[in-house]
């Protein structure tokens, strides 16, 4: 029943579909995300590169709740003080060889939060296996997704 | 009672207690108390209806009155009424005495005087009051205390090592049968950072703890040492992300209420819009959620792509989809002309889609079982807790700032007068149910509100002036305005009432600003609806794969709590 009523209800949304770049799917990787104290709009565009209009898992990108089973951990920001351990932890969980995607001006030398006595920089271990950056405030999903498609090296 | 009569009986009531001061505005009782007649106050206020809507302490120690100071903001219960409580703690006293016995919610704002300014409450807080700052932290840092310079707070910081990890303080031992089941920081979902301590016995949760405080970025500390009056926009649309341009409008107003200054017509109508537009992406956000937290994945698609559209319009009407970057002191910058009719198509192709789709949630069995009569928070409850916005409305406390204090865009004649006429509503029946503060009223509510605002959206748009030339900012000189005073700027976000109270320093920058998400509020709403609790006589239990439709009924900021 729901599914008749959903098929007269909806149209075809083609036009909102982005450009068609399967041909760069890079195989299937696994994401854990973690939140290092970002205030929530990134994750708000993080979760929508899962919906029908980005569908990130048509690239083969999935989302993963255990860092056991990630290839790439993505970390947004700024690095709290709190949340400096727990980061750490997630990103000890995870198998090699690992890699680290960072988003958000909370990264960034001049972000609003510099200076503050709660706000740590990465700390170095994750910082030097990091492979990309994505800045923005926050970065739009159509952006995150650029940079996740065009990564220069993934773990095999 | 009207607003002359509400007023005089406050006036009545405090006489005998302490001075009436000189207010900020019109709307609010200044009033200045002997810190220890607070608990004497209390009760009678309490009778009175007054709620709490924030309370915070201050370091005035440079000040004239050499002192800590308290200050308490409590709004009356109907009437556009607010009263403003300073309480001056004696020269070199640390203690002061608590309400939260009166106002449970008090509670969360007591742990945040303990964390940030090292005051004690004369009774012992319940909770210890390390949640705001963990173990990682200097137990006597006390980081809003103005002795500390910058330097050396980093010096001190830099230094500190604990050994304590990031998980709780050790816990006493269950009950016999009943385990803890640790949940976070990190959770499965992409969802911000927080621990749940549940306690269950078999399937059902005995017990909830709360551990917040991971998002913790120094940002009341942030407005005094980085921010001057102009700029502390900036980072007051950092504190939330999802309310970005409630918490940027709040900060701006109350810049403006500091400097005595109103903002041209258009400017007010333009934040009337955003503020509308961001309620309409997170309520529909939301209830796309709730559908896909049920499983019903099809609706969750359907609904996200309906908000996905509302975002692309932001983009296209400002150019950032958060709304960010707007708001300044004095007005609105926006960076094209308005695309009125871009706006009107849009709003009305996305909320007529999105009732469509909401209806069919509302009327499916395998939605209404997941979620009637799950997470029930019973109005007493919201009452006492001192619950605010969406999900205080939900559990039919009737609690919205653009009705009860109209400020900018609300405070217009046509735009009262068109909140307050209700009217006959276009929605079904089904969805005009009466609130009983489970999770299907709060997605109703949710519902409800998307075809508000949608019409408000047409009624805002209907009032913009088609002239091409429209006047946005007023400037405002920060260096006339005297010093050490404060300005109180609200509005009523998606989530509920954000408030901004910012005093200004002898030159252009921040005395201090104290931040109050609706988050820090409601955190303890959620503990009570998750808990075994009695509802009319039946009993009620929530177990542990609740939990998540539960939690995304209130979603709650944790870094609007954490700050």
């Amino acid at each position: 029943m729901v599914f008749k009523r959903l098929r007269e209800i909806l149209p075809w949304r083609k036009s909102l579909y982005t450009e068609d770049t399967t041909h760069k799917a890079p195989k299937s990787i696994f994401i854990r995300h973690v939140d290092a104290g970002s205030s929530n709009a990134i994750e708000q565009e993080i979760i929508a590169l899962f919906n029908p209009v980005y569908d990130v898992e048509r690239f083969g990108f999935h989302l993963v709740a255990s860092p056991r089973h990630a290839d790439i951990l993505l970390i947004t920001g700024p690095c709290t003080r709190s949340m400096e351990a727990a980061t750490l932890a997630a990103f000890h969980a995870m198998p090699e060889p690992r890699c680290v995607v960072t988003v958000g001006d909370g990264f960034e030398e001049d972000s609003v939060f510099y200076d503050s006595y709660a706000v740590m920089p990465l700390p170095d271990e994750i910082a030097a296996v990091r492979v990309a950056h994505i800045p923005g405030d926050p970065p739009s999903p159509q952006q995150i997704l650029d940079v996740l498609l065009d990564l220069p090296t993934y773990p095999k | 009672m009207s607003l002359i009569q509400a007023h005089d009986k406050l006036r009545e009531l405090c006489r005998g207690f302490g001075a009436e001061l000189h207010a900020g505005a019109t709307n609010q009782f200044f009033f200045r108390l002997q810190e220890e007649k607070l608990p004497a106050l209390g009760p009678q206020l309490r009778q009175e209806g007054y709620y709490v809507v924030m309370a915070f302490a201050n370091d005035e120690r440079e000040l004239e009155d050499h002192c800590f100071k308290l200050y308490y903001l409590l709004s009356h219960p109907t009437e556009d009424l607010f009263l403003v409580v300073e309480t001056p703690l004696i020269r070199g006293n640390e203690a002061y005495s608590t309400i939260s016995s009166i106002y449970p919610a008090m509670k969360p704002f007591d742990s945040e005087i303990v964390s940030y300014f090292g005051l004690r409450p004369v009774v012992e807080l319940e909770r210890p009051a390390n949640i705001c700052l963990h173990e990682c932290y200097p137990p006597d840092l006390y980081p809003l205390r103005r002795d500390h310079a910058q330097k050396d707070l980093l010096e001190v910081l830099s230094r500190y090592r604990s050994d304590a990890a990031f998980l709780p303080r050790s816990v006493e031992p269950p009950p016999m049968g009943e385990v803890f089941l640790p949940v976070g920081p990190i959770h499965a979902g992409v969802i911000e950072p927080g621990q749940f301590l549940f306690r269950i016995g078999s399937e059902t949760i005995e017990a909830l703890d709360i551990r917040l405080g991971y998002t913790h970025k120094g940002i009341e500390r942030l407005f005094q040492t980085r921010f001057n009056l102009q700029d502390g926009w900036r980072l007051a649309e950092q504190v939330s992300g999802d309310s970005s341009f409630a918490h940027s409008m709040a900060y701006c107003q109350a810049t403006e209420a500091l400097a005595r200054v109103s903002i041209p017509y258009e400017a007010n109508l333009l934040r009337g819009l955003f503020l509308e537009l961001e309620r309409l992406a997170n309520h529909i956000g939301d209830s796309a959620a709730l559908a896909h937290d049920v499983a019903l994945e099809m609706i969750a698609s359907e609904i996200a792509v309906l908000r996905e559209e509302i975002m692309r319009l932001n983009g296209r009407l400002t150019c950032q989809r958060f709304l960010r970057g707007l708001n300044r002191p004095g007005g609105v910058v926006l960076p094209q002309q308005l695309d009125v009719d871009d706006a009107r198509r849009t709003v009305s192709h996305v909320t007529n889609r999105y009732l469509e789709m909401a209806q069919l949630l509302v009327e499916l069995n395998d939605f209404r079982e997941r979620t009637i009569n799950i997470g029930i928070l019973p109005k007493a409850t919201a009452l006492a807790l001192g619950i605010t916005g969406l999900a205080a409305r939900a559990s039919g406390v009737e609690r919205d700032f653009r009705l009860q204090h109209p400020y900018g865009p609300y405070s217009h004649e046509e735009t009262r007068r068109f909140m307050s006429d209700q009217g006959p509503s276009d929605l079904p029946l089904v969805m005009l149910l009466p609130m009983t503060g489970d999770v299907f009223s709060r997605f109703l509510i949710r519902a409800r509100e998307v075809s508000h605002s949608a019409r408000l959206i047409e009624h805002f748009l209907g009032l913009w002036p088609s002239t091409s030339k429209h006047e946005f900012m007023r400037q405002i000189d920060f260096m006339k305005v005297p010093n050490f005073e404060y300005g109180l700027g609200y509005a009523e976000g998606w989530r509920g009432d954000v408030v901004y109270w910012v005093m200004k320093d002898k030159l252009e920058r921040i005395y201090r600003c104290k931040v109050r998400d609706p988050s820090i509020l409601n955190w303890p709403g959620l503990k009570a609806a998750i808990e075994p609790h009695e509802v009319n006589g039946q009993w009620f239990e929530t177990t542990v794969v609740d939990f998540p439709i539960v939690n995304k009924s209130f979603n709650l900021s944790y870094s609007g709590n954490d700050l």
